[in-house]
């Protein structure tokens, strides 16, 4: 691609990624929300490819816009009334400072930085420098990685299970298991076997 | 086809890089329309054989021209949009499902030479892009308003995500194996690359050596599009139609496009990843015609199969569905894989990858016939819904 | 590297051109389709019946378990891509820990991160959680 067609795209792309980041603190309906977060996500993707660093891009959207997005997008659906209308809250000063806190943060270290062009690229097939460094230095985080993916698991399992108080019971199997009497009357009579259709 | 090695040399005469994937996404823009009227009075025609009727027959000579008469229907048809509906989530939904179907098109080769561009990742990045499909089937169904469409929307995201594991595994197979013959051709990377894939298939298709991951793969493709029997989320008689219930005119009639294209798609990226491609009978020498024959030919049998299924299988139930994927295909995909792993890491030979697959799959089929029988014997009865009470005769005669 | 950046500048193309297709597509409609928009056809579709209420059904929490399983099974799967990709050749070059038979470590690190995950699809199972019908299994 042409120096212009690179400039384009990177100053689209950063416009898509900030433009996004700041749509989701002004948006007040989540999902609307969510979606600019996505949008946000696909302008970073597409900043990774800018660096040459296509498996992190392709990791980027799988990762983040097809399960924590879609994940995010469950969350809010299953809170009843959140998203439409989300209400001032107290808690958005401290919010407030703390976001400011962490802006600032990040500025201070933006200006620090002592920024210069990168000095190798990533050569050859990213996807497999990446193997290659999972196997041979970082074994240990790897499996550790692991670990933490079942915790994650059990952990949320453990916290969004229903108890089994709370699920509905039928009439009908309580009377199969004899916790309640059969219905009384002439029906007693009848056969009542599952597959008659009299 | 001379069209095809004219463009393809556009790019060597110094043409701008964005201009030659212009007119090459240009030709998909074709394609793909073409494509979508075709299959769908196909898949009409094909159905009615299936059920021994003749399907449409009065616009055109055998009714040919009936998908250009519904095309033209849709474009005057009224769009409207609810009333309570979110506006913005509303129309930007079409875009969230049609573009990224049509972003998959870039890495698919057609033939040896011909793509729109040839991506490293490129079966990662496919993977990658259809999962931001599942984000505009959500907005589709939330931002309608409607009870039917949020129920549609979140059932077919359900589905979609629960899918694409055991595809995303089986495709992790195919690409061990890649890297294997790879490794044997003295090639350094490229095992995540659609065009290497299939270059590698010269001989033997990937199909023999991992049939599981075929069947796998084609199923994951049926409930990734919502087809039939896996289309419970846009059901009519379930919900209503789905997230695009709310949807008419040419609106609903993007969600089609980018259903068949996303359908064409997967049974392309099978047919290069699975079945080799523009490879045999002729071979890649047999030049540039031979090659795209070969490949559509390929995908067009894969297609009548698909249409094939919906006319033999009843829907599946949402519980039923769900559990396949998790229950069945899930550790199946993953036991696959790591066959794949302790066979290949040993020096195992290309036949014992093969028939390892295959014994898999015989025992998939062989445990889904066993699940099968024992519902039907009845003595598994949780998966059916609470019996209502009977109403015996005499309670009707009493009036009560 | 010149040539990545290349690659995927055709798929920032492309989300133009798709998007272009569909909103064309929405143009013509606008011109060639009649518009008579009225109160009723602004209802919602619920089958010819009024629509009661609005939309916000409380989804059910078993999606949001279910998006869990798909985000940790789809890190595993990012895992295992890039090792599947490399792994026969790193074991040709000796591997990480030394020369065979220790080269076959490469493998079975791998087997033990898949099996640590199967654990707990196995708890999931085990815990009724991959079960959609609310009547449980007894």
């Amino acid at each position: 691609m042409s120096d212009v067609g690179f400039h384009l795209a990177f100053w689209s792309l950063s416009a898509l990624t900030i433009g996004g980041a700041l749509m989701i603190i002004v948006s007040r309906n989540l999902i609307h929300a969510v979606i600019f977060l996505i949008l946000s996500f696909i302008g970073v993707a597409g900043l990774f490819i800018t660096l040459s660093a296509d498996f992190l891009a392709l990791v980027q959207i799988l990762v983040y816009v097809g399960a924590i997005a879609v994940l995010m997008l469950f969350a809010i659906l299953l809170t009843p009334r959140a998203a439409r209308d989300n209400e001032e809250s107290l808690m958005r000063y401290p919010a407030m400072i703390l976001m400011g806190l962490v802006i600032a943060a990040g500025v201070f270290v933006a200006l620090e930085t002592d920024w210069g062009p990168m000095r190798e690229g990533a050569i050859g097939t990213q996807a497999k420098i990446i193997g290659e460094s999972l196997i041979n230095q970082y074994v240990l985080p790897f499996e550790i990685g692991a670990v933490m993916l079942t915790a994650a698991l059990v952990g949320a399992i453990a916290l969004a299970r229903q108890d089994d108080e709370d699920l509905p019971i039928h009439t009908a199997s309580l009377i199969e298991e004899g916790v309640l009497p059969p219905p009384d009357g002439d029906a007693a009579d009848a056969p009542a076997g599952p597959g008659d259709d009299s | 086809m001379p069209d095809a090695i004219v463009l393809s040399e556009f790019a060597g005469i110094g043409m701008p890089d964005w201009v030659d994937a212009l007119i090459r996404l240009v030709f998909i823009v074709a394609l793909m329309t073409l494509n979508t009227l075709a299959l769908i009075y196909l898949e009409r025609k094909v159905l009615a054989r299936f059920q021994a009727r003749v399907g449409p027959t009065r616009t055109g000579p055998v009714g040919i021209l009936q998908s250009a008469a519904d095309a033209l229907k849709l474009l005057t048809k009224e769009d409207v949009r609810p009333h309570s509906a979110d506006r913005w989530v509303f129309e930007l939904a079409v875009f969230f499902v049609f573009v990224p179907v049509f972003l998959m098109f870039i890495p698919i080769p057609f033939t040896e030479t011909w793509f729109i561009r040839d991506l490293e990742l490129g079966f990662l990045y496919v993977f990658a892009v259809l999962g931001l499909n599942i984000v505009g089937v959500i907005m589709a169904g939330w931002g309608s308003d409607n009870k039917y469409a949020l129920l549609g929307g979140i059932r077919a995201a359900a589905q979609a995500i629960s899918y694409e594991l055991p595809m995303l595994l089986a495709a992790a197979g195919v690409v061990m194996i890649a890297a294997g013959h790879l490794l044997d051709a003295g090639l350094v990377g490229g095992a995540l690359n659609l065009n290497t894939i299939v270059d590698q298939q010269r001989t033997t298709p990937y199909i023999l050596l991992q049939p599981l991951g075929f069947v796998i793969f084609m199923i994951g493709a049926l409930a990734e599009m919502h087809r039939p029997p896996f289309d419970m989320p846009v059901a009519e008689s379930e919900v209503v139609g789905g997230y695009f219930v709310e949807y008419s005119g040419i609106r609903w009639s993007m969600f089609f496009l980018a259903e068949y294209t996303g359908l064409f798609l997967m049974v392309m990226l099978g047919s290069t990843v699975f079945l080799g491609g523009w490879n045999f009978p002729f071979g890649a020498d047999a030049g540039l015609g031979w090659q795209i024959v070969l490949t559509l030919a390929k995908a067009s049998a894969m297609i009548f199969v698909l249409f094939w299924l919906r006319a033999m299988f009843p829907r599946l139930r949402i519980d039923q569905l769900m559990a396949f994927s998790w229950k069945v295909l899930l550790p199946f995909a993953l036991l696959q894989v790591l066959a794949n792993g302790i066979i290949l890491a040993y020096g195992g030979p290309d036949w014992v990858v093969g028939l390892v697959s295959l014994a898999l799959l015989v025992s998939l089929v062989a445990l889904i016939y066993v699940l099968v029988r024992a519902k039907a014997g009845g003595d598994s009865i949780h998966l059916e819904p609470a019996r209502p009470r009977l109403v015996t005769s005499t309670e009707v005669a009493s009036g009560d | 590297m010149e040539q990545l950046i290349e690659n995927y500048g055709a798929v920032l193309l492309a989300v133009p051109v798709g998007a272009f297709l569909v909103l064309n597509a929405i143009i013509a409609t606008k011109v060639l389709a009649p518009r008579r928009s009225t109160r009723l056809k602004g209802q919602v579709y619920e089958c010819g019946m009024l629509p009661i209420g609005r939309n916000w059904a409380q989804v059910h929490v078993r999606y949001y378990i279910f998006a869990i399983l798909f985000l940790v099974f789809d890190v595993e799967i990012v895992f295992l891509f890039p090792w599947a990709a490399s792994f026969l050749g790193l074991m040709d070059s000796g591997g990480a820990v030394g020369p065979a038979p220790f080269d076959k470590v490469i493998l079975w690190q791998m087997v033990l991160f898949i099996l640590t995950l199967v654990v707990g699809l196995a708890y999931a199972w085990r815990k009724g959680v991959l079960e959609w019908s609310s009547e449980r299994v007894r």
